[in-house]
């Protein structure tokens, strides 16, 4: 059908906008990762001194602004945006930040003081908080998604994160048990949800 | 499900982006809706019915 092959392409008039707008967020989601990462293994091998290495990572976490942006522009241009999603990105962005500063603020405190067992409690729950408040993010995100599909979508990322998390816990504490592998800390249980959750969504992105 | 929708908004010389404006839906699920990735719910049939000033039956088939 010509007519609608015509029209396909009309509508796919701002194809280079996109492409440019995915090479952007591609980008800058890859300086995010290697400067965040990247800190944290040069601190394995360089003693850089906590202040050093905190503000150095602080300066990585900064390059989360343009990567939320060009992944916010992205959407926009292929129009599958929405203000659930932009809501859900700003939170995100906030928490990461809470999440941050509060963990250094616990190490740093740690390190310059010995307390009673009481504020240990609350110094150990702080870092904890952001990642509930990560946690309300994505509840929210599929409370306030007025968009079906993209909500069905959203519950089908979170369903493969869970299914992830459920299996490599379930085979890491068998592995732990039979001593092959060291001691996970629990905490893990939340990034390694958040990389199944990556994972789904470009794996669905890969599949078209 | 089969549906006619790409056939429809062909012949009213829309793209994908504005049907999904009409029906205030992203481009992602028009597009997933015309390829039968995604069947939508009861609701957002009848708004494209309506839309198009035509039965669900009309624009939605079975396999």
């Amino acid at each position: 059908m010509p007519v609608i092959a015509e029209m396909d392409k009309a509508a796919d008039d701002n194809a280079a906008l996109q492409a440019q707008a995915r090479r952007e967020t591609l980008l800058w989601g890859a300086a995010f990762v290697i400067g965040t990462f990247g800190v944290g293994i040069l601190n394995l091998f360089v003693d850089l001194g906590s202040a050093l290495s905190a503000a150095l990572f602080f300066a990585a976490m900064l390059l989360l602004f343009p990567f939320v942006r060009a992944g916010e522009r992205l959407q926009r241009v292929s129009g599958n945006g929405s203000l659930a999603l932009l809501r859900y990105n700003r939170r995100f962005m906030v928490a990461s930040f809470a999440y941050v500063a509060a963990l250094m603020g616990a190490i740093w405190l740690t390190k310059i003081g010995s307390y009673s067992a009481p504020v240990y409690v609350l110094i150990a729950i702080a870092p904890s908080l952001p990642i509930l408040l990560m946690i309300w993010t994505m509840a929210r995100l599929l409370q306030e998604e007025q968009d079906e599909y993209l909500r069905s979508q959203h519950i089908r990322h979170a369903l493969v994160a869970t299914g992830f998390v459920l299996a490599a816990a379930t085979i890491w504490g068998f592995l732990e048990q039979f001593n092959v592998v060291p001691h996970m800390p629990s905490y893990w249980v939340f990034p390694a949800w958040a990389i199944g959750l990556g994972g789904s969504q470009i794996w669905s992105k890969l599949r078209g | 499900m089969k549906n006619r929708l790409k056939v429809l908004r062909a012949e009213r010389d829309w793209s994908q982006q504005d049907l999904a404006e009409r029906l205030e839906v992203s481009r992602q699920s028009v597009n997933a809706i015309e390829t039968g990735k995604y069947d939508p719910s009861l609701p957002l049939a009848f708004r494209i019915a309506d839309l198009f000033g035509m039965s669900i039956e009309e624009i939605f088939q079975r396999d």
